[in-house]
């Protein structure tokens, strides 16, 4: 059919930043995660603090 | 060929415009049409109407139980809540009378607080061991359910008055809005998931983006479940205020404006919000202007215009555009990446329309379910 729909299949990731070097990993979501929540401290510098930046949902292509 | 004396050939030959049998085959189609037609149009439409009432039933019925599996689930060992919960989904609300329209927003302001108000006390007897977040998500899914239950109501009044009525005119408007009713239902059922769950959805944008400029400042309570504070940005101050997550909710923001502009007096308003992009623009576009940016059935909107009118304060809106599902859905990536951009543009606001010295109250709009502050 000319205007049948793709259904979209949609995955939540978290995205976590360092507070000092602004290290950025991305990781599937948790429950209980939520935005600027504080996570474990920082692997690349080690003294910074992770804290969940964004929680957003990616399209699986 | 001749069978019985007659000869087919003859009989059927369509070159023969004489032929009594090939003007039949034309003349009678053309009489039915005429008579039935509508009544033919009717039943193809009810059938596709029918599929997608069958869909919107099927809606109903899982995320209804979607939302007693979750009850059960945070409030155990609690009892069966499935009769509790079926009497709120058949809740309503009786607007007030709008003959004379004078002073009929406190009006709608009184009843549409004693529902939030009676939910959330309902939600709460659900069960004694459940915590806020529980209750907030509780009854932004419950809303969902009451939703998609009232659609599927609607839907299917209207369809079976025109299939009684044998009335055809009345199931085409049906027709039309059925399209759009589904893209809702549908947007509705999803956004179950995400409430369950506690992600932030495309709405919440706009206190994503003040909560992060909130992030190391003192936050105070200015109205329920609305969180503010204040900062220091090149000699202003700025006011930044939004509604407490990561709870669901939307907070009280014409309240909480109506406070601050009273205690604090800033020179400027800047709305953030969410806002409906229309087909063929792209999610997550940025858009920039006047008045105050939030939605619902315009208490808040008018309670802000109010408050700012009298203290004569300019107020700046800048919106975050996606579509309806989009909305209350898990928030997408595009939505997401605008947040550096859209704070970079509130900033840019601030320093050009006030001076040093000056201030300026910054308003996340929108449902913060998943983004704290």
């Amino acid at each position: 059919m000319i205007f049948s729909k793709k259904k979209e299949i949609i995955n939540p990731y978290t995205l976590e930043e360092c507070d000092s070097c602004h290290a950025i990993s991305k990781r599937k979501f948790k429950e209980g995660d939520y935005v600027f929540k504080p996570a474990d401290k920082c692997g690349s510098c080690g003294n910074g603090q992770m804290i969940i930046a964004k929680i957003f949902g990616e399209e699986v292509k | 060929m001749d069978f019985l004396g007659v000869n087919i050939d003859k009989l059927l030959n369509s070159n023969d415009n004489s032929n009594p049998l090939m003007w039949l085959v034309w003349i009678i189609p053309i009489f039915i049409f005429m008579l039935y037609g509508q009544r033919i149009q009717l039943h193809v439409t009810s059938s596709e109407i029918n599929k997608s009432l069958e869909k919107l039933k099927i809606y109903r019925d899982e995320t209804r139980k979607e939302l007693i599996d979750y009850v059960k689930n945070v409030s155990k060992p609690g009892g069966d809540p499935s009769t509790k919960l079926d009497r709120y989904f058949e809740y309503f609300t009786i607007m007030p009378a709008d003959m004379d329209p004078n002073g009929i927003v406190p009006k709608i302001r009184h009843i549409m607080r004693i529902r939030e108000d009676f939910t959330r006390e309902q939600v709460k007897t659900l069960s004694s061991n459940m915590s806020h977040l529980e209750e907030s998500k509780i009854t932004n899914i419950l809303e969902a359910v009451t939703t998609i239950n009232l659609l599927y109501k609607i839907v299917r009044h209207l369809f079976l008055t025109a299939k009684k009525q044998n009335n055809f005119p009345l199931i085409l408007p049906l027709q039309m809005m059925m399209p759009f009713i589904m893209e809702e239902a549908e947007a509705l059922k999803t956004a179950v998931s995400a409430f369950k769950q506690g992600q932030p959805i495309g709405d919440g944008i706009g206190p994503m983006i003040v909560g992060k400029m909130m992030l190391d400042t003192e936050k105070k309570i200015v109205a329920l479940e609305t969180v503010w504070s204040e900062k220091d940005f090149e000699g202003r101050k700025i006011y930044l205020m939004k509604a407490e997550g990561p709870a669901a909710t939307v907070g009280r923001p014409g309240e909480a404006v109506e406070k601050i502009i009273e205690q604090r007096k800033p020179d400027i308003i800047v709305m953030v919000d969410a806002a409906l992009k229309l087909e063929g623009e792209d999610t997550g576009s940025i858009a920039q202007g006047f008045g105050a940016a939030i939605g619902g059935i315009g208490i808040e909107r008018f309670q802000i215009e109010d408050v700012a009118t009298k203290h004569k304060t300019p107020i700046y809106a800048i919106v975050i555009k996606q579509s309806i599902k989009e909305a209350i859905t898990l928030m997408k990536k595009e939505i997401a990446d605008v947040a550096e951009k859209v704070t970079s543009q509130i900033y840019d606001i601030i320093k050009e329309n006030t001076k040093v010295g000056q201030s300026a109250l910054v308003v996340g709009v929108g449902n913060t379910v998943g983004v704290s502050q």
